[in-house]
């Protein structure tokens, strides 16, 4: 019981917290223009490559962000043009995205550094940690706010500003009308078409730097797979909160913690596979929960 | 400022179907110009064409002289114009403010300044007399109140050619005489109006010009002066004389068929929406129920209907309680409704025609046999309502959504009213349909009243309600304000209850 809230589960519960809440947060903006994107796992991993190579080539993790970033736009601009422009059913671009993502990251792991399974090198530059002045001060709260990877507080920024353009930018309204009701938005002489591709950028640019979080985080590496289904629970995160950021962030920072608390509880000798399993035996939990209330009135 | 609109032999040919069949038509700059016409005459496809929701197969559209084409609405908007849909445009998630503001959001750096937006709508909407919560989602006002979000959502963005695509079928008459104001005000600022209605008197009230529309070719276009709604019933529907519905005579007291006890309903922000609320309704008898929208009818309908959650009270069919039944148990015992909403409760939009007309019934004899379609008992089935009803239509294969917005109604009504009711709880039944069908439409009601049937009748059109009921109740604030039998109250005396005012006599429950 005391391991579930001690000071090492807390910090490991919000590092692994990070890619899941950037990732889901990205994968909110496709779900509120009611594209149906299962392929969030492929960006991430995709980002989670060329963050290392952006780190290797201009030995700064800075370049492995705006890689990532770029990798993530990329990919989900070819899921963009065959959801959209040649209405591919979603799910099946996303499972052909999500298995050949692995294949790719691997290939271009030989291909470029002439390794396999994993790279390891001291050439690539992970985010500082970062000490808050006066704030890591504060007891208690001075140790749990400060001395996180410079990502987490990117991260803090980004929750805000997701936040922000939800409920108050003009863009956010206009997604969130895409998606409910296209006609609502084509009335209004807005572009149907301009607004998915946008929101599907949005996508792949999150999820890209959600992949940098899992590598330049202070992991410095890259292996094969390195996502390992972080993209699905974040995609249960976005199905949880339906378009809501708040909900996003909180579902996020349970799975997160979850893991966390998962990563601990192997030191109690409990069966690997069953650890394993935890954070989305909750998931599923949690989405029978939510599509419950879901159904319950209609109308009324 | 706006010049002539003129429609240079458009033709719109849908699978099946002529829309429009080489429509050529001026409007005048300045005016307001009404377009009228049967159910699927061509009149929603017409003014698709010019907002540029739709591409003609043929034919021009010039403005000012110059030609136009329009390949999305986002040019039409650029030209100037602005249109209020049949079928709501809204998103329903978002709120009221949200919606009438999206694309036109005031603010910089790509925020939206929403209180600015605020002052300008409360102005809006007292200068006009149409009152929305803009703070409330809008799936959950009721569709009058979307229809006026509709209306003001043009007139926010302040277009210089408006189209009305049947803008009062769901008003009250304060309501429509507001968006008269505001029509009537738009002219003044040299603006140019097309308005689609089925309700010949506001047309000839609020006209200049009126076209007709048949078959999708212009049938007549004559000034408002030589117009009468006879003359465009005929032009319209080839006859003049219509059936005025009378109540139907209740020979002996039966037992109460349907009874509301007690009832009790307040929301998830605990506002009562009604209040210890009772009434009953014998068989054959059809009661009316009056009042402005929002002042606890859907939340009646819904605890009639099942889906509603309640406070308390008990509802009563012919004597057992069904306030616990599910939906399907008291549609298996009789009850039918005709909801206000066609499009998002009354059908499903991607569905055909013939499933639409099936659904509650499919499931037993002689629909289905040992869990299996009888697709030829079907196909009978649906092609009988089809006629019955006379539901304009190229192939029962067809989805809904592509029906004209009167002809939906018919498929709703038909489905309803395919097999004999115990109760029927209709919202606004002739909502869109032209007058011929609203006439039908109204035998059918008494029919079902004749045999047996308890029917409830909830409608904005006091017309309605004073010619088919026996007696009405005036709903206000979730409680009965007042109650009288047929012919013992004017259409004034209930326009001022509805407004919440108790007239001594009649008033009750204050
Ligand atoms: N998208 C579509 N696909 C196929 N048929 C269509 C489509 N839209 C309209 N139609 C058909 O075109 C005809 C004209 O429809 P339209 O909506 O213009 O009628 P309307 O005059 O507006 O009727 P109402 O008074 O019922 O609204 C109808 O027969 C309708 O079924
Ligand atoms: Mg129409």
């Amino acid at each position: 019981m005391e391991m579930l809230f001690s000071y090492g589960t807390l910090m490991a519960g919000i590092t692994l917290t990070v890619p899941i809440l950037l990732a889901a947060l990205g994968g909110m903006f496709a779900d509120q223009a009611n594209l149906f994107n299962i392929a969030l796992e492929s960006f991430m991993l995709l980002g989670a490559f060329f963050a290392v190579v952006g780190s290797f080539l201009g030995a700064s993790p800075w370049l492995g962000f705006l890689m990532a970033g770029l990798a993530g736009i990329l990919i989900a601009l070819v899921f963009g043009v065959l959801v959209i422009d040649y209405r591919a059913n979603t799910v099946v671009v996303g499972i052909a995205l999500n298995m050949s993502a692995w294949g790719m990251t691997s290939l271009l792991l030989e291909l470029f550094f002439g390794v396999r399974g994993f790279l390891i090198d001291p050439r690539i530059v992970s985010f500082p940690n970062l000490e808050l002045p006066i704030i890591k001060m504060i007891p208690v709260l001075g140790k749990i706010l400060s001395g996180h990877n410079l990502f987490v507080y990117i991260t803090i920024i980004i929750v805000v500003s997701v936040y922000i353009i939800t409920y108050q930018s003009k863009f956010g309204l206009r997604i969130r009308a895409l998606g409910q009701n296209p006609d609502s938005l084509e009335t209004a002489g807005l572009s149907i078409r301009r607004y998915r591709y946008l929101a599907v950028v949005i996508n792949g640019f999150l999820c890209g730097i959600a992949g940098a979080s899992l590598t330049l985080s202070g992991l410095s590496m890259f292996s094969e797979n390195m996502s390992a289904g972080k993209g699905f629970i974040a995609l249960a995160a976005v199905l949880l909160a339906r378009g809501k950021p708040t909900l996003i962030i909180l579902a996020s920072i349970f799975f997160g913690y979850a893991e966390g608390v998962s990563i601990k509880l192997q030191g109690f000798g409990l069966p690997h596979q069953l650890i394993l399993m935890t954070p989305y035996i909750i998931t599923i939990i949690f989405l029978f929960i939510g599509t419950r209330k879901k159904h319950a009135r209609i109308g009324g | 400022m706006p010049g002539d609109i003129i429609f240079q032999a458009i033709t719109k040919r849908f699978p099946g179907v002529l829309a429009n069949d080489s429509i050529s038509l001026t409007i005048r700059a300045k005016t307001v110009h009404a377009i009228v016409g049967e159910n699927g005459a061509g009149k929603s496809t017409l003014m698709n064409i010019l907002c540029g929701l739709l591409r003609p197969d043929s034919g021009e559209i010039l403005i000012d002289h110059q030609y136009k084409s329009f390949n999305s609405p986002r040019d039409a908007v650029k030209a100037g114009i602005g249109m209020v849909h049949q079928e709501f445009m809204l998103a329903r998630d978002l709120t009221v403010l949200d919606n009438l503001i999206l694309g036109y959001e005031p603010g910089s750096y790509g925020l939206i300044k929403r209180e600015e937006a605020r002052k300008k709508l409360q102005k809006l909407s007292t200068a006009y007399g149409l009152s929305v919560p803009l703070d409330c989602k809008i799936g959950e006002i009721p569709v009058s109140f979307q229809q006026q979000v509709e209306i003001l959502k043009v007139l926010y963005r302040g277009a210089e050619i408006i189209i009305f695509d049947e803008p009062t079928a769901v008003l009250t008459p304060q309501e429509t005489r507001g968006l008269f104001t505001a029509i009537r005000e738009l002219i003044e600022q040299n603006k140019t109006v097309i308005f689609i209605s089925h309700k010949l008197k506001e047309v000839i009230a609020i006209a200049d010009r009126i076209s007709i529309l048949r078959n999708g070719r212009v049938s007549g276009e004559l000034p408002v002066e030589e117009a009468t709604e006879q003359k465009l019933a005929e032009l319209m529907v080839g006859r003049k004389n219509f059936l005025q519905a009378v109540p139907p005579v209740i020979k002996e007291e039966r037992a109460p068929l349907l009874e509301i006890v007690n009832l009790r309903v307040t929301d998830q922000a605990k506002i009562v929406r009604i209040n210890d609320l009772s009434f009953s309704i014998q068989a054959g008898e059809i009661l009316g129920v009056a009042g402005v929208a929002g002042n606890g009818q859907s939340e009646l309908v819904a605890a009639i209907i099942g889906w509603g959650v309640i406070d308390s009270g008990r509802i009563l069919l012919n004597r057992i309680d069904i306030t616990t039944s599910s939906v399907r148990q008291r549609r298996l015992k009789g009850m039918r409704y005709i909801p206000q909403d066609r499009s998002m409760i009354g059908s499903c939009l991607s569905a055909a025609v013939w499933e639409n007309l099936i659904m509650g019934y499919e499931f037993k004899a002689p629909l289905a046999r040992r869990g299996l379609l009888n697709f030829t008992e079907i196909n009978n089935f649906s092609k009988k309502l089809i006629g019955r009803f006379k539901i304009k239509v190229a192939s029962q294969d067809m989805p809904v959504q592509n029906l004209s917005g009167g002809n939906l109604q018919k498929t709703v009504i038909a489905r309803e009213l395919a097999e004999n009711s115990t109760v029927l709880l209709a919202e606004d039944p002739t909502r869109g349909v032209d007058i011929a069908a609203a006439e039908f439409i109204h035998s059918q009601i008494l029919q079902e009243a004749g045999k047996g049937s308890a029917v409830l009748l909830i409608s904005q059109d006091l017309d309605e309600l004073l010619s088919l009921s026996n007696r009405i109740i005036v709903l206000y604030d979730g409680r009965i304000i007042g109650e009288s039998i047929a012919g013992e109250m004017t259409k004034e005396a209930i326009g001022l209850l509805m407004g919440g005012r108790c007239n001594g006599k009649d008033g009750v429950d204050k």
